[in-house]
């Protein structure tokens, strides 16, 4: 990638992750802080520590978007930060005590969640390139960072050595002596990238 | 490591991906955080090495030669570079034991006619094994939930954990 598409890339990216703060900060009733996309070119044996360490239990929402511009789409946190982020939807909902501990609310609350935040962020992305761009319904995860990251491998192990992700930390600054923080993750397929700098005449 | 063999230390080597670490009693091996990857180990019952691989790909002929891959990447190649490890180390093949874990399908979503690449590496694994004669004792693959995995070459036994579950032995 020259520098002019990495530019692009960073610009698509950061667009598609002020909307999806937006979506957050709307979700959660407060400011959402976001850090600006990353660009990152990842060698394959290094994906399960990248993002973090591989033993760190977290909650992965994973969503695909089919289109003239395929990509997948990840929205990652630590345990206790999704843990946190159900907690509050839960209270901003109302959701009462012996509904929440029903087994798989956690999981449907991050799910839609998850669907919303990456749903405004396609959707700017979609909006800024003129293309429909549909997510399919998302998939969720609790597991170990190690074996969520294997995803990159089911993306790019069949092309090269390298996966490439833009990378976008969302925060809330000051909750209680402690940050929450959110990745999104937005994957291109590989391939994909090329028509698109093609299409938008960034060569 | 230690040299007393009475106050002998347990090392747990942890296989990154793409590795293959061999070791024997009190030693551990061990893969954490194991998706669509699997981790197999291949062990010698009458000398006591075992080796581990934590396997990322199904097969090293797909994309040719991409210059220097590491020995346990592809399920292939991890098997033998197993064999190879543990035959330098005085290991008759056909007395070769594997077992394996691993293999599962993360999120449901398959960019590829041929399926989720958890269960490739299953099917590319199984055949690797038995093309070389290996006989596979003991596997945990496939479903949805990352796994981790510690093998004793003293016991051959290999611990499995996911999370929020309780742990398994194969």
């Amino acid at each position: 990638m020259n520098p002019l598409q990495m530019d692009a890339l960073k610009e698509i990216a950061n667009i598609g992750a002020g909307h999806a703060a937006t979506a957050l900060s709307q979700l959660m009733g407060k400011r959402v802080d976001m850090c600006v996309p990353q660009v990152d070119l990842i060698p394959l044996e290094a994906v399960a520590g990248y993002f973090g360490e591989p033993e760190t239990e977290v909650w992965a929402i994973f969503t695909r978007c089919e289109s003239s511009f395929p990509v997948s789409l990840v929205f990652i946190m630590n345990k206790s930060d999704g843990d946190l982020l159900a907690e509050k939807l839960f209270q901003a909902a109302r959701i009462p005590d012996k509904v929440r501990f029903l087994p798989g609310m956690k999981e449907s609350a991050l799910s839609e969640s998850g669907n919303m935040i990456m749903g405004a962020f396609v959707s700017a992305v979609g909006d800024l390139l003129r293309k429909n761009l549909p997510l399919s319904v998302p998939s969720i995860s609790l597991d170990l960072m190690g074996a969520v990251m294997d995803i990159l491998l089911e993306i790019f192990g069949g092309f090269g050595d390298t996966a490439l992700a833009t990378e976008t930390e969302l925060s809330f600054p000051g909750e209680s002596r402690r940050n929450f923080s959110a990745r999104i993750l937005l994957i291109p397929d590989p391939g994909s990238l090329e028509i698109l700098f093609r299409q938008l005449g960034v060569e | 490591m230690s040299v007393h063999p009475t106050t002998a230390e347990i090392q747990t080597l942890t296989v990154g991906m793409g590795e293959i670490c061999v070791a024997r009693k009190p030693d551990l091996l061990s893969c954490v955080g194991l998706g669509s990857c699997i981790g197999l180990v291949l062990y010698d019952p009458i000398r006591g090495w075992a080796g581990m691989a934590h396997i990322m790909l199904p097969s090293s002929s797909s994309r040719g030669s991409q210059g220097k891959e590491k020995p346990g990447k592809f399920a292939d190649t991890a098997v033998f570079g197993l064999i190879a490890e543990l035959e330098s180390r005085g290991a008759l093949r056909s007395f070769l034991r594997a077992k394996m874990a691993g293999g599962a399908r993360m999120f449901s979503f398959s960019p590829t006619s041929s399926g989720a690449i958890g269960e490739q590496n299953v099917t590319a694994t199984r055949e690797a094994l038995r093309i070389a004669g290996i006989r596979l004792e003991g596997e945990e693959t496939g479903g949805t939930k990352g796994r981790s995995i510690v093998f004793s070459p003293e016991t051959f036994l290999m611990e499995i954990r996911c999370v929020g579950q309780e742990s398994r032995l194969i």
